[in-house]
């Protein structure tokens, strides 16, 4: 594979064309253009602060080091999030490979370029990016991928050595792994530095690359000499016969070591396999292609750490295996039309009846029609999740489904009426995420729907939330059960914190708060003692507490793991260091800014395009 | 503690502590289909596993007797292939032929967690290898016609694009 890359390298690099053409390629740099996609922000539907929108142009803070709205921040970090009960495992987590990810963004630059050098400004918590990928006219191409870090409390401008590929682009896809980092990571800005050419040479290059990407998917490279020769030659017939008589000259069993095995065993070693690995085994004879179909293998179908791959075509393909399948995760896939919704709804008609988990988290095919197919093929869902969903109006036709458990429309244009008929129709809801649905204007009543409809709730993310109140928080009150609850920045809400008098506590593992700035020592008063097992508490901006009721929380919740107390205006900086020193088991969370916010940015970081 | 004869396939007999050969699921519902007495000494015969194998077995059997029970719901177990233990690891470092003749062995006396080891191993050795590769480290033949090869390709390289 490699040489074969090099061998296009060498042919078609474009500077060859251009001296001919008398027309030297430029070198540009260049800052983001535009914010095309992303997975979460800390941001809001209604501000630009902490979002993915702040991407876009020059860096705004770099070389400050700290915490600032101004940059793009995702929606979390560490592990916390996983030891939620709220937290979600992947379906088949060997698919995700040695570097997994939880984030991505994906950005647009105003000039094509050959990319040269990406760089990423990070100002807080840097070491998050692991996979740097670029679209070009078909396909999205790796342009770098590495391990995730934990670098300290540094600002730096990250730049990788990308692969060089001979595709112009002018999108980017950044992939992130945030579980090593102490807290949120914050970037500021991406920076693209290419060659560009003259159109001519660009349509070009263009057209080499795509003859030759056909060429580098053939198997020649990877094959053995017989059958390149088979490949090479018109004369089929001829050679398979050699190959024939080859084989039956040939000692051994065919399936060599595993011929003694029963195929079941042989199943069972394919089930530890990822998906590539399946791919791969289904190419090795025929016995291995039936095995490696075999609808057991494909009860999970995990085709997020594939996003970049999926087209229409494969889902067919998977569709004749799938005779079985009961969890579906399609996250991240179908950018850039990569999946049409037709193909999805087809798919589900033909496998979908017994899904009971399907997870389509930022797929852009999701509209209408696959939401209606998907009430009317999987009538046994436990679990949908549709996050950052952006593309279908017709929410109200999901409350069909009955069977729900966990309900995730983060991000979503989900509106009231829908969310309320959709706990409605299930009332063994356990998990729901309504964080940044800015078309529900009455949050109260969903809140209220819960409380009264679903006595099982374990968690329910509010973040966001805007048209939340506390008469919407008390109505939870009846579900004893709640594990967590996350009202951070529901500002409606943050009046006072008088609710928290009425929560059941005795279950309660998370409550995030964040600048929910009316909770004061009291309302926290209330609720400690009734909750023992709390593990992770968010303070973040919540400015009237004081060091008192943290000092009570520290020691009677036994269990308290994190606390976040950044901007927490009373709380002084050597009290966080004592108490990091008395209470070495909970991660006591204060992000900072250093000075000097307001100073421009050093022409230095200033894109020649953008000057 | 009360022992049990084992007897391989080329007629060694093996004593074991019946509640380490217990782990053998085959084992154990022999013994007790048979209502054998522990007090007896009853010489079970594997006319299946070789006393090499066998050997190696009784001291997998040996090292994990105080192992929890494993799940029965294999269903929603992580498939992970990073967790094998360092013991197991090196328990395991075996030429190939070894290594499928324990799978046999798993597999014929029910040894889930043996069987699980051994499984995961293969897998290992079949990650991140080419198509050819993978025949070549297991000697196994392709059989696909040219048309049928080609046509498998085209179905399986869809992922091979990173």
């Amino acid at each position: 594979m490699q040489s074969a890359s090099d061998v296009i390298s060498s042919l078609f690099w474009f500077k060859d064309d251009a001296e001919k053409e008398d027309q030297e390629p430029q070198i540009i740099e260049q800052f983001v253009q535009n914010v095309e996609d992303f997975s979460s922000q800390y941001g809001s539907e209604i501000s630009v602060s902490y979002t993915a929108f702040n991407l876009r142009g020059p860096p705004s803070n770099f070389p400050d080091y700290g915490d600032y709205p101004q940059a793009f921040v995702m929606r979390t970090y560490g592990t916390w999030w996983d030891e939620a009960p709220s937290a979600q495992s992947d379906y088949v987590p060997q698919n995700s490979g040695p570097i997994a990810s939880q984030d991505y963004v994906e950005v647009s630059f105003e000039r094509t370029v050959y990319p040269m050098e990406v760089s990423v400004f990070e100002t807080y918590n840097p070491g998050a990016l692991v996979r740097i990928w670029a679209r070009g006219p078909s396909a999205w191409m790796l342009l770098w991928e590495g391990e995730p870090e934990f670098v300290g409390d540094t600002p730096r401008i990250f730049s990788p050595p990308i692969r060089q590929i001979n595709v112009p682009t002018r999108i980017l896809r950044l992939e992130f792994n945030h579980r090593l980092l102490p807290y949120y990571t914050e970037l500021d800005a991406v920076l693209l530095k290419g060659k560009e050419s003259s159109n001519l040479v660009r349509i070009k290059n263009n057209f080499s690359y795509s003859s030759l990407f056909y060429k580098k998917t053939q198997p020649a490279v990877e094959k053995g000499q017989l059958l390149n020769k088979i490949m090479a030659s018109n004369l089929h017939e001829a050679v398979m016969t050699v190959a024939l008589k080859n084989k039956e000259i040939d000692t051994g069993p065919p399936l060599g070591d595993f011929e003694r095995l029963p195929d079941e065993t042989i199943l069972c070693v394919m089930k530890y396999l990822d998906m590539q690995s399946l791919c791969r085994c289904a190419q090795i004879n025929r016995h291995f292609n039936r095995l490696a179909s075999d609808a057991i293998l494909y009860r999970k179908l995990d085709l997020r750490p594939y996003w970049h791959c999926i087209g229409s075509q494969v889902l067919m393909t998977l569709s004749m295996r799938c005779k079985f399948l009961k969890k579906l995760d399609l996250s991240w896939c179908g950018s850039h039309n990569m999946i049409q919704s037709h193909y999805i709804v087809n798919f589900l008609r033909d496998s979908g009846a017994q899904l009971t988990h399907l997870r389509m988290n930022c797929c852009k095919f999701v509209d209408d029609y696959v939401l209606r197919a998907v009430v009317e093929t999987c009538t046994q869902l436990q679990e949908l999740c549709l996050r950052s969903v952006t593309g279908c109006r017709d929410w109200m036709c999901l409350a069909a489904l009955t069977k729900l458990t966990r309900l995730d429309v983060y991000r979503t244009d989900i509106n009231t009426s829908a969310a309320v008929a959709i706990v409605r129709s299930n009332p063994g809801l356990e998990h729901l995420n309504v964080g940044s649905c800015k078309m529900i204007s009455a949050m109260d009543e969903v809140a209220m729907e819960l409380g009264s409809n679903c006595p099982g709730l374990i968690s329910v993310d509010f973040w966001k939330s805007y048209s939340l109140t506390a008469n919407g928080i008390r109505a939870l009150s009846r579900c004893q059960m709640l594990q967590e609850l996350d009202v951070g920045w529901c500002l409606q809400a943050a009046a006072s914190g008088e609710w928290m008098a009425w929560l059941a506590g005795g279950e309660l593992r998370k409550l995030f708060l964040g600048a929910l700035r009316g909770v004061c020592d009291r309302d926290l008063r209330s609720l400690v003692p009734r909750a023992p097992r709390l593990a992770q508490l968010d303070l973040l901006g919540v400015r009237a507490v004081t060091p008192d009721i943290c000092d009570a929380i520290l020691a009677e919740c036994l269990e308290l793991r994190l606390l976040d107390v950044s901007f927490c205006d009373q709380i002084h900086e050597s009290q966080v260091m004592l108490w990091r020193e008395q209470y070495p088991h909970v991660s006591i969370k204060r992000s900072f800014q250093s000075a000097n916010l307001n100073t421009a940015p050093s022409p230095l970081f200033l894109a020649p395009s953008l000057e | 503690m009360p022992n049990i004869k084992l007897q391989s396939s080329d007629n060694e007999v093996f004593a074991v502590d019946i509640e380490i050969a217990k782990c053998s699921v085959t084992i154990k519902t022999m013994l007790e289909d048979l209502g054998v007495d522990d007090e007896e000494e009853e010489v079970v015969p594997l006319p299946n596993v070789n006393s090499a194998i066998l050997k190696k077995v009784i001291q997998w059997a040996t090292y994990h007797k105080d192992d929890p029970p494993l799940p029965e719901d294999d269903e929603n177990k992580e498939k992970r292939t990073d967790d094998i233990s360092s013991w197991d690891a090196d328990f395991l470092k075996v030429d190939q032929g070894t290594l499928f003749e324990l799978i046999l062995a798993a597999n014929y006396l029910d040894i889930k967690g043996l069987l699980d080891v051994t499984c995961k191993t293969v897998a290992n050795m079949i990650k991140g290898k080419t198509p050819d590769e993978i025949r070549k480290t297991f000697n196994i033949k392709n059989d696909f016609t040219a048309a049928e090869e080609d046509q498998v390709r085209k179905e399986n390289e869809w992922c091979e694009e990173k």
